[in-house]
């Protein structure tokens, strides 16, 4: 493992990330985290990439994937097959109709219940209630229809794909020069579904009920992805819980064996112990996988408790940032200097978004790289 | 413990500017305070503030003190008071704002006290943070709103006071959007169903 940016010299940017893309039969998973959202983007082999959720770095306002692909020389346009959107937290998909309008080849997929009305309507009551604010919840998912309908219309093609448990989203291709390539969603299972619906159809407000901007989302319906390139295998856990029963990872490990297991884990729900099932690392992962977390600074996680568990698990673990919140920049204690007599705990949960970059060649093993604020935590 | 107080040496009298004499006012809000409020008020607040008014200011500090010492400064305070006069300033300034921050806020979760909230600067440029609030700072009417995804406004206002000290005041105003009418939930609920319909034919 190398370290790209020395430590200690002062404000560690993005920008600093190299410029060389992966070698063209090179798997390579990269997360960003946390801006606004957290991120990854992984080369399946020849140049053919996809992106999963979507990260914007709040100091710089970018997009952190799509700059990483402008750094390194990809064409979002003609090179992203798939963008996907685990599930429709802000801090999963703040920014992701930004990369599926530069993504224009790509399909989108998201989790089967936000293709159905249940979900429309929640959009439609997130637009009339947020008429006039800043601030739209689902603001995203509507961009990205919209962007669905237009270029459907325009060239007559499906461009939405509906997440499932055990669907093959990518086929596996063999016989040829390049990696065999498979990208599986895990999640979310029959019961997961059932249980969003009902969750939607409830929070749908009754006539004469006060406005409010609908606030919901449950994680029981993220998308968990096995990604499988030559022969390394990769789980990004998304928010994935463990439960409730017939959801969640336990779901998952009910129906679902793979023929080898995955050396590279996205920890799930930024390392949370609720989403922390044993049988994962057991059935699933490798003996010492490499373990990227993408902190969620709002809530402190993965807390220092969480933190030692993963090391307790494998010895290598890697942040995109620390998880505690970072030194305030002039701006943001300008900001709480001006709230004091109102607020308190005045802060930017996001930071600067760094980058965990993870390349394997065939039969080698991954090599890890960090850049901007990401660290090693064991 | 002890008080101490420390006066500079330089009294200003009413000769030297013509201008009416009035008696020392160090805090902001108050207009006309008798000493021993003002001192008692600058005590408890642990600073010394030079009201603006005074054209010629007389520093006060005030180190520490407690409660049950009150009633010893505020005699103090008026064996002081016909020693130490300071002229009102010819004319007063009328009040004028010179600062306005407004904040759109959405409320990400409530907790017995407080609610933490996302603030979007509105009208300026700036970061958009996440803080706590406490709940009392709303008002009661309004307290049934309090929930997540409920927007909120957060405005800072900066005046110049008369005397040209510089106050602040900062309000929160959770925002009504009123009632979902059956009309409203209806035609929702129908252009639901024909975007999902639509979305249907571009998807696998």
């Amino acid at each position: 493992m190398r370290r790209c940016v020395p430590q200690g010299r002062g404000p560690r940017r993005l920008s600093a990330s190299p410029t060389d893309a992966p070698d063209a039969d090179e798997f390579e998973v990269s997360v960003f985290g946390p801006g606004k959202g957290e991120s990854s983007a992984l080369h399946l082999g020849d140049g053919r990439w996809i992106v999963v959720d979507s990260c914007r770095d709040q100091r710089s306002g970018q997009n952190a994937v799509l700059r990483y692909f402008e750094s390194i020389g990809v064409d979002p346009a003609s090179q992203v097959e798939m963008v996907v959107a685990t599930h429709a937290h802000d801090d999963h998909i703040a920014g992701i109709s930004e990369i599926f309008d530069a993504c224009t080849d790509a399909d989108f997929v998201c989790p089967t219940a936000l293709s159905r009305e249940e979900f429309a309507a929640l959009i439609e009551l997130d637009a009339l209630a947020t008429t006039g604010l800043k601030k739209r919840n689902f603001g995203e998912f509507r961009q990205v229809n919209d962007l669905i309908l237009s270029r459907g219309m325009t060239t007559g093609m499906s461009r939405r794909r509906y997440a499932l448990e055990g669907r093959l989203l990518h086929p596996r291709i063999t016989g040829t020069a390049s990696p065999a390539v498979s990208v599986r969603s895990l999640s979310p299972s029959d019961q997961a579904v059932s249980l969003t619906l009902q969750k939607l159809h409830k929070y749908f407000p009754s006539p004469g009920s006060t406005i409010r901007p609908p606030f919901v989302d449950p994680n029981e319906l993220a998308v968990a992805l096995w990604v499988e390139v030559g022969d390394k295998s990769a789980l990004l856990g998304a928010d994935l819980l463990t439960g409730p029963a017939g959801c969640g990872w336990g779901a998952v490990l009910s129906t679902f064996s793979p023929e080898s297991r995955a050396s590279f884990y996205k920890v799930a729900h930024h390392g949370s112990t609720n989403a922390d099932h044993p049988e994962v690392w057991a059935r699933l992962l490798t003996d010492q996988p490499v373990a990227v977390i993408a902190p969620y600074r709002s809530s402190g996680l993965p807390t220092t408790a969480q933190q030692a568990e993963l090391c307790r698990r494998t010895p290598s673990v890697y942040a995109t940032a620390t998880p505690s919140i970072p030194k305030p920049s002039n701006s943001v204690r300008g900001t709480a200097a001006t709230l004091n007599q109102i607020a308190t705990n005045v802060h930017d949960p996001w930071g600067m978004a760094g980058q965990v970059r993870a390349r394997a060649g065939k039969a080698s093993d991954w090599k890890v790289q960090l850049f901007g604020p990401a660290l090693k935590l064991c | 413990m002890e008080t101490k107080f420390g006066w500079s040496t330089e009294t200003v009298s009413s000769a030297n500017t013509g201008a009416s004499v009035r008696r020392l006012g160090v805090t902001q809000a108050r207009t006309t305070p008798t000493p021993a409020q003002d001192l008692v008020g600058m005590s408890s607040a642990g600073v010394t503030k030079i009201p603006a008014r005074t054209e010629r200011p007389i520093r006060i500090t005030v180190a520490e003190t407690t409660t049950t010492q009150t009633s010893d400064i505020a005699a103090r305070a008026r064996n002081l008071q016909s020693n130490f006069v300071v002229p009102s300033p010819a004319r007063s300034m009328p009040e004028r704002v010179t600062g306005m921050q407004r904040w759109e806020g959405q409320v990400l979760g409530v907790e017995v006290d407080y609610f933490t909230a996302e603030l979007v600067p509105l009208d300026h440029e700036g970061p958009t943070v996440h803080a706590d609030f406490d709940r009392s700072l709303v008002a009661e009417s309004d307290r049934e709103l309090l929930a997540p995804g409920a927007p909120f406004y957060c405005n800072v206002r900066t005046v110049i006071g008369d005397g040209g000290q510089p106050i602040r005041t900062s309000t929160l105003a959770m925002r009504r959007l009123g009632i979902w009418s059956q009309q409203v939930l209806d035609e929702a609920l129908r252009a639901a169903r024909e975007r999902a319909q639509a979305l249907e034919r571009f998807s696998d």
